[in-house]
């Protein structure tokens, strides 16, 4: 799966991470920041961590739900587990 | 007025599941009976292990001969910092079966906080799961005995743990709840609750919290259920799929992350198991009631304070009063003050420790903050916070957690806030924003949802009373601040 894959399914699981959807997805970039620039919240960054799992079929079991700065991260994060 | 509700609350709970309860005059009685009333079932399970109550009772026993041997005295306030673990459990029951206060801290709080508080509340001790530096003595919540020590006789009227309270003051304080307080607290976790002994609990909320304490833990014991214990929220649908919880006790936020996400995926994420929540510790969408119970789940709303040990009140039928928090549980002393609800009642607070408030109480009436009303049958409905009271230049008092529940009402709105707002000109006026529903949106079949939807705003407002109208309404794209506990930031734009 592509880095570009993987942000659009990132995306899709966004939109429904707090109601804003559509009106996220505006914001969302590899370089936006989940907190600062998106204003997600801990149980936001809660619901990303477990959509983010069942979608992928990953775990991340070796990190928490704040070792993520930016979208990026999560994205990378993500391509690892998968390759 | 002494709230006359046994007979209603009798009548929800069932006769086989109220002649159940039982009432003992302490955490430390409770404990000693239910260990060997229920002593091969599995009272917690925790990291891949299974604890019976036998065994947890053993290793209560074996803790309190831990606080004996660093010369912790009965009588004293003992400190704990722990995860929410096993060790947890263990070291909680033996510091207040040994005749201890228990001072349960946050996890969160540093090293330094920690010993602020303590040093504060007046502990002996602290146990805690890590090497702490601190000006009073440590225990290893790891530790053990080779013997046992007895649990120790004490009177309802002890203390029996101090939870820490944000409060309004911005000085952390701890609400003292003696053991009465705290069993009369678990009594209430059962009432209105049909199917609530020998259950399976998922605990994802704080030990340190009343809610998780009382009305998950020591509920938990009490009914002979068991407790999984996730110790990180993140798994917590890993853990219900393993463990087929049949119960959760949940705050809003998360019953709403659960839902969004079994909508998502298509299947209930805590289980085809579970039957019932108790939600509380902040306001409950009305909503979630009906989502929840098109899953077969039963959304208990419930009103609580830490100073009240656990719930005020409980709603025994949340699908035909969905938006009330239920009648005030039995034989608790209430009176409605200008609108705020005044409290007394065996489940109250001996008062605060670690910093004073001296207007939480009057005439020995503990003053909730709460604005309330209550309905013909004796059903609250929490209107509003006292300090949240917006008073416009005519005079006008306007609750806005009242107005917006109108607002809420549409399911497309996911959130709203009312607040006082002021133009160039320094007129004030009322104003709303609203953040929407993504995915109640998504199924709008008009061109422009955005103005649909303050169609739908506008019809509401105009059906207000004139005074709580709003003049502006703006319709968000990101959510409001949160406190850590997820209660909307407010606004201060006039303060």
């Amino acid at each position: 799966m592509s880095r570009n894959e993987i942000l659009e399914q990132l995306k899709e699981i966004l939109i429904t991470a707090d109601e804003r959807g559509a009106a996220l997805l505006d914001l969302v970039t590899e370089d936006a920041r989940l907190q600062e620039d998106l204003g997600l919240s801990s149980v936001n960054l809660l619901y990303l961590i477990i959509a983010v799992e069942e979608t992928f079929g990953i775990r991340f079991d070796d990190v928490g739900v704040n070792a993520f700065p930016t979208v990026g991260d999560v994205v990378t994060y993500i391509e690892g587990k998968l390759s | 007025m002494i709230a006359d509700t046994l007979d209603l609350y009798r009548r929800y709970t069932g006769e086989k599941t109220y002649a159940r309860i039982v009432r003992y005059p302490t955490v430390t009685d409770m404990w000693e009976a239910r260990a060997k009333e229920y002593a091969s079932l599995t009272a917690i399970a925790d990291n891949g292990s299974e604890y019976t109550y036998a065994q947890l009772a053993q290793d209560v026993a074996a803790f309190r001969a831990v606080l004996r041997d660093n010369g912790v005295q009965p009588g004293s306030r003992v400190a704990l910092q722990l995860p929410n673990s096993y060790d947890f459990v263990r070291a909680f029951l033996a510091v207040v079966t040994f005749g201890c206060t228990a001072a349960v801290l946050p996890a969160h709080l540093n090293a330094q906080q920690v010993c602020g508080v303590a040093k504060r509340f007046g502990c002996a001790a602290l146990v805690a799961a890590t090497a702490v530096e601190a000006a009073l003595p440590v225990i290893d919540a790891a530790q053990t005995a080779n013997d046992t020590a007895p649990a120790a006789d004490c009177q309802g009227s002890d203390g029996c743990t101090v939870i820490m309270t944000g409060g309004t003051t911005g000085m952390p304080k701890g609400a003292l709840l003696s053991h009465t307080a705290v069993m009369q607290g678990v009594i209430n976790s059962c009432l209105g609750v049909p199917e609530v002994f020998e259950q399976r609990y998922l605990l994802v909320l704080p030990l340190s919290h009343v809610f998780g304490l009382i009305r998950n833990l020591l509920a938990s014991l009490y009914t002979g259920s068991t407790l999984l214990i996730c110790r990180d929220n993140k798994n917590m649908f890993r853990d219900a799929a393993a463990f087929q919880p049949t119960i959760m006790v949940l705050v809003p936020a998360l019953a709403e992350m659960a839902l969004t996400l079994s909508k998502k995926f298509g299947r209930n994420m805590f289980g085809n198991s579970l039957q019932t929540i108790i939600c509380g510790a902040a306001n409950v969408p009305p909503y979630l009631i009906g989502e929840y119970a098109k899953m077969g789940v039963t959304l208990y709303p419930g009103y609580g304070l830490t100073e009240s040990a656990n719930l005020v009140s409980g709603n025994p039928v949340p699908s035909e009063k969905p938006a009330s928090v239920g009648p005030i549980f039995p034989e608790m002393e209430y009176q409605i003050v200008d609108g705020e609800l005044w409290l007394k009642g065996k489940n109250m607070m001996d008062g605060y420790v670690g910093a004073d408030e001296p207007d939480a109480y009057a005439d020995g009436w503990f003053k909730t903050g709460d604005l309330v009303r209550m309905d013909d049958d004796g059903f609250l409905y929490i209107t509003g916070r006292i300090k949240e009271v917006i008073v416009l230049p005519g005079g006008e008092n306007i609750s806005p957690a009242e107005v917006e529940a109108q607002f809420n009402t549409l399911p497309v709105v996911q959130d709203s806030q009312v607040f006082e707002d002021v133009d160039d000109s320094g007129r004030h006026f009322l104003a709303l924003e609203v953040v929407p529903r993504a995915t109640e949106m998504a199924k709008l079949d008009v061109a422009d949802k955005i103005t649909y939807l303050k169609e739908q705003l506008q019809q509401i407002n105009a059906a207000l009373p004139a005074f709580q109208r709003v003049t502006k309404i703006t319709v968000r794209d990101s959510d409001f601040a949160r406190t850590p506990s997820m209660k909307m930031v407010r606004y201060k734009k006039c303060q």
